[in-house]
């Protein structure tokens, strides 16, 4: 529909005046018109409640309205907000055309209120924004300072270990000299003060004393030794068959004079009585034997020390009952802590051998279990798999895998070679030997091998040199190195040795058929 | 109990047999040393320590391999004392190492 001249005049009639009276009524718009020599000629109803007191016909607009001075009435404004006489915050439009100019005002103290608050907000949020910059940096000064502490604490813990393991195997070759010749002597010395009265006896008996003493300083700095292995995850554990009741009765011979000097009882039970042959690392088993129940005797000043064993479906459970101080309940946990002790007990000892004690048994995939009551006693109960070793011999020709490899030896001892050899040719391995590392190189290059054992000391040519030859040629073939001292121990450099296992002598045969199976693709 | 082959068990006599042989080693070492430690010729005793050195590991690689780990074990801390040129430690310990060798060589014949 087209928009007549007859629609144009309703709506200029009607509409626009109910929507300039709408405008008036909501809004607040007042008004002052002015001709071009700045006289009032009109205005609103509302402009005095904007504060303008004094608007009135033919007064000059400058002289009551002070934004207008200076104002060119021939041309059209707009101001910014304006604050009135009233306080209240105004918009101002002035329209000119050739006969007036019409001055409006429209309330906007909504309008400022809203922009104050969008003002304030952004202040906030800025401020807001600039702490979280503060925190943020000082998180990473923090990050950066936690950081350098770690570093510098795996630094010192590194610098304790290789401490300890230095310092107690500097210990370790002395005392094992002063035990094997205090041995030597009190041997000796029996024989030929056996035929002496007891009075003269105390010879041997202060020998005994030496050689027990030694033998205890010996274990503490062992102790140290294995601490700095368990930070390197160095400790092996080395399964063999072994007599659960031998390894039992040695344990109660060794402990068994520490009990009469305390005047402690010692007992032991077991459901086995026949020699019972498991698969399992006997000195590994000694060392928690010997551990736990040294402990027990040592925090029992009286009563007794009750061992008990038991094997069942290739499980070996121990139970260490003693009658002594007992632990109190917030040291439970700690005393499972390297260097910890208990306050006040007066117990000599280095607080490692507990440590240590349940990091085999969890190597050997058991676990430690401790429960105390103080005053009463202390139990400490472990389980470990035993197999019986029967059944387990069966099964371990089948668990070694395949033996049809054809390796090449390169040993110049004829001694370890003939053992290798022979060892070897009895479990079905098709085996040839090198003297030296010369020979080996050149029977690499005539032949092929699945796998090669080469020794590192050799005359004429080395292990280094014989690896680094055959290398230049075969990098298929895997090497694996066996020599009589660990790797750290080798006075030649061996950083570039490019040996795919290392294996430290007395070596079995069994050991070399893993790594062969788990080399040879 | 052994469960070793009766080559392998022939093997551990012939080499049970070698401890004279082994012995005499041990005790020539120790000598050569004593004689260079009085003289106080550190040089000397710097090559002696190392052919002492490569004598004692073989050992430790055939005495662990035939399972005397006790000598084996002497043998590795003799090398130890060498690297940290403790010449009266070296002495006392092939010392005992040679009583040791004998020990095993007087319990096995009887």
């Amino acid at each position: 529909m087209k928009w007549g001249n007859r629609h144009k005049q309703v709506v200029s009639d009607v509409v626009l005046d109910k929507i300039n009276q709408h405008v008036f009524d909501r809004h607040q718009l007042a008004y002052i018109c002015v001709d071009h020599s700045s006289k009032i000629i009109e205005y609103s109803e509302n402009i005095h409640s904007y504060g303008f007191d004094n608007v009135s016909v033919g007064t000059d607009v400058t002289d009551v309205v002070d934004f207008m001075v200076g104002a060119d009435t021939r041309h059209s404004l707009e101001l910014p907000m304006m604050a009135t006489p009233s306080g209240t915050t105004v918009t101002v439009n002035m329209l000119a055309d050739d006969e007036c100019m019409t001055i409006l005002m429209l309330d906007a103290s909504t309008q400022m209120q809203y922009r104050s608050k969008l003002q304030q907000a952004a202040n906030e949020n800025e401020l807001l924004v600039d702490q979280q910059q503060k925190l943020m940096r000082k998180l990473e000064v923090a990050s950066d300072e936690l950081q350098q502490k770690n570093l510098q604490l795996q630094e010192a813990n590194r610098l304790q270990t290789s401490f300890l393991s230095g310092v107690s195997h500097e210990f370790r070759t002395p005392l094992t000299s002063i035990i094997g010749y205090t041995d030597l002597v009190k041997k000796n010395l029996s024989a030929s003060e056996a035929q002496k009265n007891s009075s003269e006896n105390y010879n041997v008996d202060h020998l005994r004393a030496a050689n027990r003493s030694s033998k205890h300083l010996l274990s503490l700095v062992e102790n140290l030794l294995d601490h700095g292995k368990l930070n390197s995850n160095e400790i092996v554990v080395r399964p063999k068959p072994i007599d659960l009741v031998e390894v039992f009765h040695d344990v109660k011979m060794l402990i068994m004079p520490l009990c009469d000097t305390k005047g402690i009882e010692l007992f032991f039970h077991s459901d086995f009585q026949s020699p019972v042959w498991v698969l399992i690392d006997d000195s590994r088993l000694r060392q928690c034997l010997i551990n736990l129940i040294g402990n027990a005797v040592k925090f029992t000043d009286r009563g007794c020390v009750t061992v008990s064993a038991s094997w069942q479906s290739d499980v070996l459970e121990v139970s260490i009952v003693d009658t002594g101080l007992g632990i109190e309940p917030q040291d439970l946990e700690k005393i499972r802590l390297p260097f910890w002790q208990a306050e006040g007990t007066g117990k000599a000892g280095t607080g490692l051998g507990l440590t240590i004690t349940e990091r085999i048994i969890e190597l050997m995939g058991g676990e430690l279990q401790i429960n105390s009551v103080v005053g009463e006693g202390t139990s400490v109960d472990f389980s470990l798999s035993a197999p019986e070793m029967n059944r387990v011999e069966t099964e371990q020709t089948v668990s070694i895998g395949r033996t049809d490899f054809n390796i090449l030896l390169a040993e110049d001892d004829a001694d370890i070679a003939n053992l290798v050899l022979m060892l070897l040719a009895e479990n079905g391995v098709t085996v040839s030997h090198a003297k030296n590392g010369e020979i080996a190189v050149k029977m690499m290059q005539e032949n092929q091998y699945d796998l090669v054992l080469m020794d590192l000391n050799m005359p004429v040519m080395n292990g280094y040199q014989a690896i680094k030859k055959i290398r230049e040629r075969d990098t298929a073939t895997p090497v694996v190195v066996m020599s009589a001292s660990a790797l750290e121990d080798q006075r030649h450099p061996v950083a570039a040795i490019e040996c795919d296992a290392y294996l430290v002598k007395p070596v079995d045969v069994a050991d070399i058929l893993k790594i062969a199976n788990d080399l040879i693709k | 109990m052994s469960n070793d082959s009766p080559q392998i068990q022939a093997l551990r006599a012939r080499y049970r047999e070698s401890f004279p042989e082994k012995m005499a080693v041990i005790d020539g070492c120790l000598e050569n040393l004593k004689c260079l430690f009085h003289e106080g010729d550190d040089q000397a005793i710097k090559q002696e320590f190392d052919v002492i050195h490569a004598e004692l590991h073989k050992f430790a690689g055939s005495f662990g391999m035939y399972n005397y780990q006790d000598i084996a074990t002497v043998c590795r801390d003799a090398m130890t004392s060498i690297s940290s040129r403790d010449t009266q430690l070296v002495l006392d310990l092939l010392t005992k190492l040679s009583a040791m060798i004998a020990s095993h060589n007087v319990n096995e014949e009887s």
